[in-house]
């Protein structure tokens, strides 16, 4: 009786939990189909909208260039944050606790700042072009932390023998790693690039700072209208895109993966 | 022999630079040393235009620390509603996270994705999403008006509460993850023993459970705090701009007045506040709940 | 095995498709449209409309050989048939960029006086720092000789550039208030002077939002007080801020551009700039509920300023945008899109009725009454005085 009791206001306070987490962006996503541009009041049903959105060459340059930035700095960091996230672990090595603490750093330091130093940074120390180069570094430098981060989290709880078995039957480091370690490591690099691209794609401040002519983010371009704007009903229109598409690419990779039972 | 063990030696520092080299490259050359460039230009004089000057000065901090600026009630402002939201998620997040790890089954995976994914529409939008929940006229209000729970409208739109809101509304993903990394990784035959040994599920969990998660409740902590700590969007759009945070003077300090060398003086003592704070949590925790943060 | 293998390539082929997709996408959607073939110097001076002067041979030569025009302006505020004209008549490519406000697009020039911008659409002080940083290009005349024709001989040496040596007026606006009349009765004696915002809390009952900045919102205030905008006297300010701080327990926040919190209905009273509110009440029903102000004491006003920063590529191609923009025609176009008040003179005739209404202010020379924000306050003890306001309003 106890334990249903506890099992019962658990999933009492889970659906709570997911109800606060989507009831803003449900509501969002209603009033998408809404004909009034402003205002919560329903008026009627209509797809405008959307049609309005897929009209605005602005805003899909901006959507596109934030999905090729967040993708060139996912695939990056997450390969950066891996390799250092398993290097850490398994080597002792002399500054490793400093090494563990600095990685903490991008994440301190207050963003507004750490914008403004970069673009001086980047312009008068170490002349890196700004825009596409300039922002991609960045973010890198924010997001790899984060794969350091859960891979750390996810080594421990690894067989290691396995690699080790690998290493005694003879294979050398590149295939131990084809295919035992980076299967191994899988979960975690998949739950990095999750964290990572979100990441990636909303960052603002340090954007905006290190943006060049020409790479207005999707973030950049919904600050600057976001007010301003006479129609802000484009911006439900934008949180139900990104609501759905990543859902329907996680049930696509579900599909691929096919019935294969997941061991986490 | 000694050729084999030299070339085991180089092996080993081999695959340390290439596993641990480029992300410490990476932040030798851009994260320390930006965060070089602004604690050199926190100890630079400024004109009263706020231009820098070639001049060692404390002024700044002086200014800050000690003079009648209120940078100071700023930040522990910050710290406060931090703190708030970090117990806040806590509260919610763990048993999200709890459950999904003890009931989740097969879906899992697929739970964990629904906690996250809100996350990915933009942060912008997302705070707006709240805005129109909780603003008046509003769908919250709207409602407990119309079943009559309420007979005027409640506004919580523009006051601390909102900020706090704000705050919990978007870094609560952030703690549901490191809570259920850590609770996965715990050994399920720890939790069976523990019952074959006679121990009701209220004890396993006080005394296996908790202890275990430590390291997630401390990984959740750093994702949730800190980002809030330095969060000035949320402020700004929800809060009305009425009341200041340390990120948002930050901002007005570079931005709207211009004094470059005033403004990375603040962003070192928050910097400085935070680690020590981190540090603190640290020695409370203990070294290995860093080991196992997520 | 066979399985596994199979579920990888799958994988792979799904993942690859993907990035190529988004790659492809990418570059396609960022090369150029604007793919109409550029006209010669004798067919642009043929087909120039009535009324207007073509730029000079090497102008036009130059803009078109540097192919793109870098420009940084507001998101979705300019028509966008102006952009889009000017590409197909000229085939230079347009890129825009958006700033949030104009400080944070200010803090890009000071840490970065090379930004590559042809084009920057900012306000006095902003122009007043760029000058001293010696980053903005003088103007040379005769490549804007739709500028010289039809900008008000007044506007040309107005105090914030005498002599229109590094900016081009593009609009004006009045930085008073603006009410919703559905809630609020237009009949109160108190409107349109700056009483009503200081004093009239019981008719608008605390839903008032001001502007998030600082300059405007002090300088205003002393404005209702009958004082100089850009007053440095400290007894005049002390009055200020307890004018302001009586008011603060009204005001429901700070924010430039609160649009759709006065469609919503959230807010009753709006302290900004009345021009942006004429397009938004069309939408808000049959008839425009919003009510714009001019003091009698007189407010802020923000003129729009046009300059060209020295870090730009082309900046032939900004000039002759200009003299483009200056052409009656599409100058109205601008005018009637943002209803916001400008010193051209050739207009009058193209502007919309319902447009001249609400950007005219109602008496005659009620232009001298305003003043437009100079260096004594935003600089120096003014600057200094002012922030400390600003701090105890905040806290």
């Amino acid at each position: 009786m106890k334990i249903l009791n506890a099992r019962a206001i658990n999933t009492v306070l889970m659906i709570a939990g997911y109800l606060f987490i989507w009831g803003p962006i449900v509501v969002l996503g209603i009033f998408s189909f809404n004909s009034n541009a402003y205002g919560v009041k329903w008026e009627s049903l209509t797809v405008k909208w959307y049609v309005d959105f897929f009209h605005s060459p602005a805003i899909i340059t901006a959507v596109l260039r934030s999905l090729f930035i967040a993708s060139v700095t996912t695939v990056c960091a997450t390969v950066i944050g891996t390799l250092a996230g398993y290097g850490l672990y398994k080597y002792k090595f002399s500054g490793r606790r400093a090494l563990r603490m600095s990685v903490l750093l991008p994440i301190t330091v207050p963003y507004v700042i750490m914008a403004g130093a970069l673009l001086v940074y980047f312009t008068r120390i170490v002349h890196i072009p700004l825009g596409y180069p300039a922002i991609i570094i960045a973010h890198i430098s924010f997001s790899a932390p984060l794969a350091v981060f859960v891979t750390l989290g996810r080594m421990q709880r690894i067989n290691w023998s396995l690699e080790e078995a690998s290493v005694d039957l003879g294979a050398d480091t590149l295939t131990t790693w084809r295919k035992i370690t980076i299967p191994l490591l899988l979960p975690a690099i998949f739950a990095s690039a999750v964290l990572i691209f979100p990441w990636s794609f909303n960052d603002f401040t340090v954007t905006y700072f290190v943006a060049g002519v020409g790479t207005t983010t999707l973030p950049l371009y919904l600050y600057s209208m976001l007010e301003y704007s006479l129609k802000p009903v484009l911006i439900n229109v934008i949180s139900l895109i990104f609501i759905i598409v990543p859902i329907i690419c996680i049930l696509l990779v579900y599909l691929v993966r096919g019935k294969r039972k997941h061991t986490a | 022999m000694a050729a084999s063990r030299i070339k085991t030696k180089i092996k080993a520092n081999l695959n340390l630079f290439l596993t641990v080299g480029p992300v410490s490259l990476w932040i030798l050359l851009f994260v320390f040393a930006p965060v070089a460039v602004i604690v050199f230009i926190s100890f630079l004089a400024s004109t009263p235009f706020g231009d820098i000057l070639p001049r060692f000065s404390i002024e700044n901090y002086r200014f800050l620390l000690f003079g009648e600026s209120e940078y100071a009630r700023a930040v522990l402002r910050s710290i406060l509603y931090a703190f708030v939201t970090n117990m806040a998620c806590l509260l919610i997040g763990f048993p999200m996270a709890y459950w999904i790890s003890k009931y989740g089954g097969r879906f899992k995976a697929f739970f964990l994705f629904l906690v996250i994914v809100p996350s990915w529409s933009c942060y912008i939008i997302r705070i707006y999403a709240l805005k129109q929940l909780v603003g008046y006229p509003g769908i919250v209000n709207d409602f407990l008006l119309g079943i009559g729970l309420i007979s005027s409208p409640i506004n919580i739109l523009y006051t601390p509460a909102a900020v706090i809101l704000g705050l919990i509304y978007i870094w609560l993903p952030f703690m549901v993850l490191p809570i259920y990394a850590s609770l996965e990784g715990i050994n399920p035959a720890l939790l069976e023993a523990s019952l074959d040994l006679g121990a009701n599920p209220r004890w396993r969990f006080l005394t296996i459970t908790l202890p275990l998660v430590k390291g997630g409740i401390f990984g959740g902590t750093i994702l949730t705090f800190i980002p809030a700590l330095g969060d000035w969007l949320v402020p700004l759009l929800i809060g009305g701009n009425r009341v200041w945070m340390a990120g948002n003077l930050i901002e007005h300090f570079l931005v709207v007045r211009g004094k470059i060398a005033m403004a990375s003086s603040m962003a070192v003592i928050l910097t400085a506040a935070v680690v020590l704070l981190i540090y603190m949590f640290i020695k409370l925790g203990g070294e290995e709940s860093m080991e196992r943060i997520v | 095995m066979l399985g596994l293998r199979d579920n990888k390539r799958r994988k792979a082929i799904c993942l690859v498709s993907v990035l190529i997709f988004l790659l492809v996408s990418v570059f396609m959607g960022n090369s150029a449209l604007a793919a109409a073939a550029g006209k010669t110097y004798e067919q642009y001076v043929a087909s120039i409309p009535d009324g207007c002067e073509p730029v000079p041979r090497d102008c036009f030569e130059k803009a078109v050989a540097g192919k793109t025009f870098a420009m940084y302006d507001w998101a979705a505020w300019w028509p966008e048939e102006l952009y889009t004209d000017f590409e197909k008549e000229f085939g230079i490519k347009i890129v825009r960029d958006n700033y949030p406000n104009l400080d944070e697009a200010l803090a890009k020039f000071r840490l970065n006086p090379k930004t590559p911008y042809d084009f920057w659409l900012t306000n006095p002080k902003s122009v007043w720092y760029m000058k001293n940083w010696n980053i903005l290009e003088q103007l040379n005349h005769d490549w804007i000789p739709n500028v010289n024709r039809y900008m008000a001989k007044d506007v040309q040496n107005a105090s914030w550039d005498p002599g229109y040596k590094y900016t081009v007026l593009t609009s004006l606006g009045y930085d008073a208030y603006v009410l919703n009349t559905k809630f609020i009765d237009r009949n109160d004696p108190r409107i349109p002077s700056w009483k009503f915002i200081f004093h009239g809390w019981d008719v608008y009952k605390d839903k008032l939002i001001m502007r998030n900045e600082m300059n405007r919102v002090i300088g205003n205030t002393l404005k209702y007080l009958g004082y100089s905008l850009n007053s440095t006297d400290p007894k005049e300010l002390e009055e200020a801020e307890k004018v302001l701080i009586d008011l603060k327990p009204h005001i429901m926040a700070f924010n430039s551009w609160p649009k759709r919190a006065i469609m919503a209905g959230e807010v009753w009273a709006v302290q900004g700039v009345v021009h942006d509110y004429l397009s938004l009440g069309k939408l808000a029903g049959p008839t425009n509920p919003f009510l714009p102000s001019y003091p009698p004491n007189g407010c802020l006003i923000s003129p729009m300023l046009a300059v060209i920063p020295t870090g730009g590529n082309n900046p032939a191609a900004c000039y002759l945008f200009l003299n483009y923009l200056y052409r009656p025609h599409n100058f109205a176009t601008l005018i009637n899109g943002i209803a916001y008040g400008h010193g051209h003179t050739g207009i009058t005739d193209l502007t919309d009725e319902e447009v001249t209404k609400w950007m005219t202010p109602p008496e005659e020379g009620y232009r001298e009454k305003c003043e437009v924000l100079l260096p004594p306050a935003f600089t120096g003890e003014g600057e200094k005085l002012r922030a400390k306001i600003w701090e105890k309003l905040k806290k």
